[in-house]
């Protein structure tokens, strides 16, 4: 019986761990930056464009090529502040926004609320987020946050 | 599976919420955040000169004149200016603004501040305050005896 080379051996391994890889592992929904309102001041609404590099929320996400993806959303409808007082947020219209080609000035505009379907050519994309914030007159001074969680399913 | 299949399924799932079995899904997060700023608020007391000759020029430093004491949230930055008077009645010209600026109530240890209409940054302290002391220049020609005054407005916003 003849030797494998040790090196053939090596690629056969690493063929064998890349077919096994599942199809979740290349499904990645990755957070790039937060939707940044800075400072608010009470009574004053404030909107962040999803079109807003300094302030839009980003997702980068990983799927096979050329796979049907469906992006959908859970949207808080308050942010918490400073003892746990709450602040209204909202996401009207088409404030989220899709982009193949990862690039903020290059987007589909969806609403957040519904959701989208696309179709990611080489396995890349961004999605794009901006809101609007609503402090009441006697908003409490403080921190407030609120958590936007990005749900992606491919088919 | 065929594309067409595909795509009815889930449009089916958009439309319906549900999920369909054999897909792959995973989610991820971002935050929104926003700091909201305390309301500013200004408070004063005056700038006195006292009695005047009806024919004078008089100078209070800015250490001993007006003050002004600003609110607001903590270490954020402002914008300051102010709307002052030429004059506090006829004959009564008021003028060469001095100011001084500081986080802590202590005119002896602020710095030199311009008293003008034009927009100066400044910083709240670590508690939300700011204090400025302001003073002047009266000078009076044939001035009718009597009492003179006029407003001396500061305009304080966030940056």
């Amino acid at each position: 019986m003849s030797r494998i080379p040790r090196g053939t051996r090596l690629s056969a391994a690493l063929a064998l761990l890349l077919c096994a890889t599942p199809v979740d592992a290349q499904v990645q929904v990755n957070r790039v930056d937060d939707v940044r309102f800075g400072n608010v001041l009470a009574g004053v609404a404030k909107t962040v464009l999803r079109t807003d590099p300094s302030a839009a929320g980003r997702y980068d996400i990983i799927t096979p090529p050329n796979a049907f993806i469906l992006i959908r959303f859970t949207l808080p409808g308050v942010m918490t502040g400073p003892g746990a007082v709450t602040m209204p947020l909202s996401f009207a219209g088409t404030t989220a926004g899709y982009s193949d080609a990862q690039s903020i000035g290059s987007q589909i505009g969806f609403s957040p609320a519904t959701g989208t379907i696309r179709r990611s050519t080489d396995g890349r994309a961004s999605v794009f987020l901006g809101s609007r914030v609503t402090p009441a007159a006697a908003q409490a001074a403080g921190s407030y946050t609120a958590n936007i969680t990005l749900t992606l399913t491919v088919f | 599976m065929r594309k067409s299949l595909q795509l009815a399924l889930i449009v089916t799932a958009l439309a319906t919420g549900r999920t369909i079995e054999g897909e792959a899904q995973t989610s991820g997060s971002i935050n929104a955040t926003a700091t909201v700023l305390s309301a500013l608020s200004v408070t004063g007391t005056d700038l006195a000169f006292g009695n005047v000759a009806p024919t004078q020029t008089k100078a209070v430093a800015a250490a001993s004149g007006g003050t002004f004491n600003v609110t607001g949230s903590n270490l954020a930055p402002v914008s300051v200016s102010f709307t002052l008077p030429a004059s506090l009645g006829a004959n009564v010209n008021i003028g060469t603004w001095t100011g001084l600026s500081n986080i802590v109530n202590n005119a002896g240890t602020a710095s030199s501040l311009t008293v003008s209409g034009a927009p100066q940054s400044l910083t709240l302290s670590g508690t939300g305050s700011l204090y400025l002391w302001i003073g002047a220049t009266l000078s009076t020609a044939a001035a009718t005896p009597g009492s003179y005054s006029a407003p001396v407005t500061l305009t304080v916003s966030y940056n």
